[in-house]
């Protein structure tokens, strides 16, 4: 029997073309299925201009919805019927962790983030994987740029070797240049000691992952010597907002589903989403680093997004990448308001459009096309829809009909006003389908849903929530879209995974403003030209106007709170589901963290002044290798400044440039503690000089 | 009234080193006080022009590496401080490196234990070569390489966006009319 090249347990050629002909043969079936209902209805009464670019768009746009559906029966049917599901998980033996696991560094990319929850999660980690045999090393690998982040960082990795007493296999690196982000803080990993490792797994500052999923996923490395990543489906927890909370709940209730979706069709050949995943590291120093991408603008050809281009790149070297889904033990943590949810899809907007260069590379492969080709789709779609709005309008002003939205409300008749009707119907069926699918399969676990009726509820609210948002959030791809056209700069910027006390609604509304333009705008129009169609287009307008409202009131843990009073959005890790036990110490440890971090002035003088900080960081800074660079890099009179001005006269980028100096850190020590201007008892920094 | 201690006197000096010597962990007030007069009376022998502060810190700094030199004389003055204070910290608790701190001799067994700790930024590098490959990313890319030679984009899609309002704008006017 011809077999698969890539296979991992038995499956063979026929068996991953026969999964990939239902689900591109069903996904085909049903758009076109769609555009000739559509199109029959068009030509039955003339076929315009503008009908013919809806067409179009509306192929685009229904392709991605009845994709997502199917995903999610496909999905559903894994999940129920599939025992042993195609992957390196179910290989026979794979679910034991190896006696003496290889060598693996465990690797954490910083930028900014509190470090508090960082070291804490990270002890329990270590604790756990120092109770059975394995050769773990911890890194952490810093980018930050704030230097009371850097002090801090710095601090937290010393108490936390000095807890655990991991010297020498808890490492901190802070990187004097931070070129190429996140992709390159860990190809710098790669080059100075990936050589050390076969296996690198990767987390985010945000990320938690157990001990027990960690031993596991190397045993399956070992057992699959040609999967290249394995990337698990991590988790939302920690959630105190209620748009956290909902983000959490959906993505713990219909994540399975659509992560065994997937894997049903692009099985070796999947994902890679940067975090939360096991890398086989020697081909990944060999075939992984990111090629430049075409184009005049230096800054614009460096790759922001690399996770989906790397999988393309292990695949492309004849390395597997698998989806591990249904493993309890990898988590992260959301965007805490709708607000920091739009900045994230900012960045990630970008990152997806850069991977629009790859989709026509010739050597890449299907699958990853058709990940590159999702993800675009993802941010691609607004502007598409948006258009297919306007057309609609536009062929209902020239044509005096109505558009599709208008379908249902009343007036059209004829075939298309039946068709629209009936492909609204549909589409809205589509839509809602994966969410059912998705409640059903966890009905084993409902009781930890917060019940079946309290789950159906969430599952509701959170629907109506995000149909409230999704017209803005259509605005605002396009925004991004437009802006990265015109090419506006961006800078990639720290996840906000503070809580606080919620948002200022004066800040909503600054933030969130452009949905009222549009509606104002289109309401003059509709008001205008359309004034028959206003009842059709009031849903669309009172979502924009909803909008910042929503967002402001998501944004408050007490609401967040009252919701899980009510037993909504609730889920398995909060409700004490026996099988989430495990990650029970890490979240009470990122709750509690044992060590906090002061503003800058506190932590710059804390490090001035304290002989210990002092010399671990001018221990950490990295030995200047020139002769010409051991010259004070530091004029003295700029070190005379720090010790009369106050901290927050100088820039972050000043201080940052102080600090990596290990002689002015010297020197200003030494001076701290010989000047009179300096009070003895506290770190407070320089009396005032008048 | 005039302060009990002004800056300048050596009060002020023994206040600055006593607290000095607490921050690196010398915890027992009785040691403290012995190293402050230890300090102090070495930095009054010294007859040396300056602030009673500034002298006692800058001899009690001299001490420090002098103690850190016996640990680790293969580096230098600051750097054998460096080296001495948070290997101390890293191997005892810090009760017991507090008890440590500026005594001499030390025990061989603390110099061998302080020598032998290492931690830092990593393990041993063993650098790795990684390349980026080329690839080639097929007719787009030349479509594109050819227009960026001739023209921007942005302008087009700036006059994109003003073409569209004028058409709008356009359709607002004759619409209007036609209302009325």
């Amino acid at each position: 029997m011809k077999t698969s090249a890539f296979r991992i347990r038995p499956i063979t050629a026929e068996e991953v073309g026969l999964r990939r002909a239902v689900f591109f043969g069903a996904i085909f079936a049903g758009t076109g299925l769609g555009v000739w209902f559509l199109a029959r209805a068009f030509v039955s009464e003339g076929f315009s201009f503008l009908e013919g670019m809806q067409l179009v768009l509306f192929a685009l746009l229904f392709h991605q919805i009845v994709a997502g559906c199917w995903l999610a029966l496909l999905g559903g049917w894994s999940l129920w019927m599939e025992k042993h599901p195609p992957g390196p998980w179910n290989e026979p033996g794979s679910a034991s962790a190896p006696e003496h696991s290889p060598r693996t560094a465990i690797v954490l990319p910083m930028y900014n983030e509190a470090p508090g929850p960082i070291f804490a999660a990270a002890e329990v980690l270590w604790r756990e994987l120092q109770a059975a045999p394995g050769e773990f090393e911890l890194f952490f690998l810093s980018d930050s740029n704030r230097p009371e982040q850097w002090i801090a960082e710095e601090r937290g990795w010393f108490e936390l070797c000095r807890r655990t007493g991991a010297w020498g296999r808890i490492h901190y690196r802070k990187r004097r240049s931070p070129r190429h982000g996140k992709s390159g803080n860990l190809a710098d990993f790669c080059r100075r000691w990936g050589a050390h490792f076969r296996y690198m797994i990767t987390l985010d500052a945000d990320s938690l992952m157990t001990a027990a999923l960690v031993r596991r996923l190397v045993g399956w490395m070992e057992k699959s010597p040609r999967t290249g990543i394995l990337q698990t489906l991590p988790y939302q927890v920690l959630g105190q907002t209620l748009f956290r909370r909902m983000q959490q709940f959906s993505a713990r209730m219909y994540g399975p589903v659509f992560a065994a979706g997937a894997n049903f069709w692009h099985l070796f050949a999947g994902n890679y989403w940067g975090h939360n995943a096991i890398v086989r590291i020697a081909p990944f120093i060999q075939f992984c680093d990111l090629p430049e991408l075409p184009g005049t603008v230096p800054a614009r050809r460096q790759i922001l997004s690399h996770d989906t281009v790397e999988a393309a790149l292990m695949r492309k070297s004849g390395y597997d990448v698998w989806m591990v889904y249904g493993e309890e033990g990898s988590y992260e943590t959301g965007p805490p308001n709708f607000v920091d949810h739009l900045a994230r899809e900012k960045r990630w907007c970008r990152g997806n459009l850069q991977h629009f260069w790859f989709l026509f590379s010739p050597e890449i492969d299907f699958a990853n096309r058709v990940h590159i080709w999702m993800g675009l789709m993802a941010y691609g779609a607004a502007p598409l829809w948006l258009l297919f709005l306007v057309g609609g309008a536009l062929d209902c002003f020239f044509k005096h009909r109505f558009s599709l939205l208008s379908s249902g409300i009343g007036g059209a008749d004829g075939l298309l006003g039946h068709t629209y009707g009936t492909l609204f119907a549909i589409t809205l069926g589509l839509l809602f389908l994966p969410k059912i699918i998705g409640w059903l399969c966890a009905a084993p676990h409902w009781r930890f849903f917060g019940g079946g009726v309290r789950s159906a509820c969430s599952v509701f609210l959170e629907t109506l929530a995000w149909s409230v948002w999704a017209p803005s959030i259509m605005i605002y791809h396009t925004w991004f879209i437009l802006r990265e056209c015109l090419g506006r700069s961006m800078i990639w910027t720290t996840q906000n995974r503070g809580e606080g006390r919620g948002l200022r609604f004066s800040v909503v509304v600054r933030r969130l403003s452009l949905p009222w333009a549009v509606a104002g705008g289109a309401g003059l129009l509709v008001e205008t030209y359309l004034p028959e169609q206003w009842l059709a287009f009031s849903p669309l307008f009172l979502a924009w106007l909803l909008t910042p409202f929503l967002a402001w009131w998501t944004s408050f843990p007490g609401a967040g709170a009252a919701a899980r009073r009510l037993g909504l959005f609730c889920i398995p890790e909060e409700t004490g589901a026996p099988f989430c036990r495990t990650i029970q110490p890490y979240l009470q440890a990122v709750r509690e963290p044992w060590m906090d971090t002061g503003d800058l002035r506190t932590e710059v003088f804390r490090l001035l002044r304290h002989p210990l900080w002092n010399s671990l960081h001018v221990r950490l800074l990295r030995a200047r290798k020139s002769a010409s660079e051991s010259r004070p890099r530091i004029p003295f009179a700029k070190r005379e400044q720090v010790l009369t001005a106050s901290p927050g006269a100088m820039g972050n980028g000043e201080w940052m440039e102080l600090l990596s100096d290990a002689d002015t850190c010297l020197w200003l020590h030494r001076n701290i503690w010989k000047r009179p201007a300096w009070r003895q008892g506290g770190d407070e920094g320089p009396r005032s000089q008048a | 009234m005039a302060a009990l201690n002004p800056p300048g006197s050596w009060d002020d000096a023994a206040r600055s080193v006593g607290a000095w010597l607490e921050t690196l962990g010398v915890r027992s007030e009785q040691r403290r006080l012995i190293l402050v007069l230890r300090i102090l009376d070495e930095a009054q022998k010294r007859k040396v022009k300056g602030e009673p502060r500034a002298v006692a810190m800058e001899t009690a700094f001299e001490v420090l590496e002098g103690w850190a030199g016996s640990i680790f004389p293969e580096a230098s003055r600051e750097r054998s401080v460096v080296q001495a204070l948070v290997a101390l910290e890293g191997v005892f608790p810090a009760d017991r490196a507090g008890e440590l701190i500026l005594v001499e001799p030390l025990p061989k067994d603390v110099v061998e234990a302080l020598r032998q700790f290492s931690h830092g930024g990593g393990p041993e590098i063993r650098r790795s070569k990684m390349t980026a490959r080329g690839i080639r990313y097929g007719p787009m890319e030349a479509i594109a390489q050819e227009t960026w030679h001739r023209f921007a984009w942005a302008p087009i899609f700036q006059a994109l966006l003003i073409w569209s309002g004028v058409f709008f704008l356009l359709l607002f006017l004759l619409g209007g009319g036609r209302k009325g």
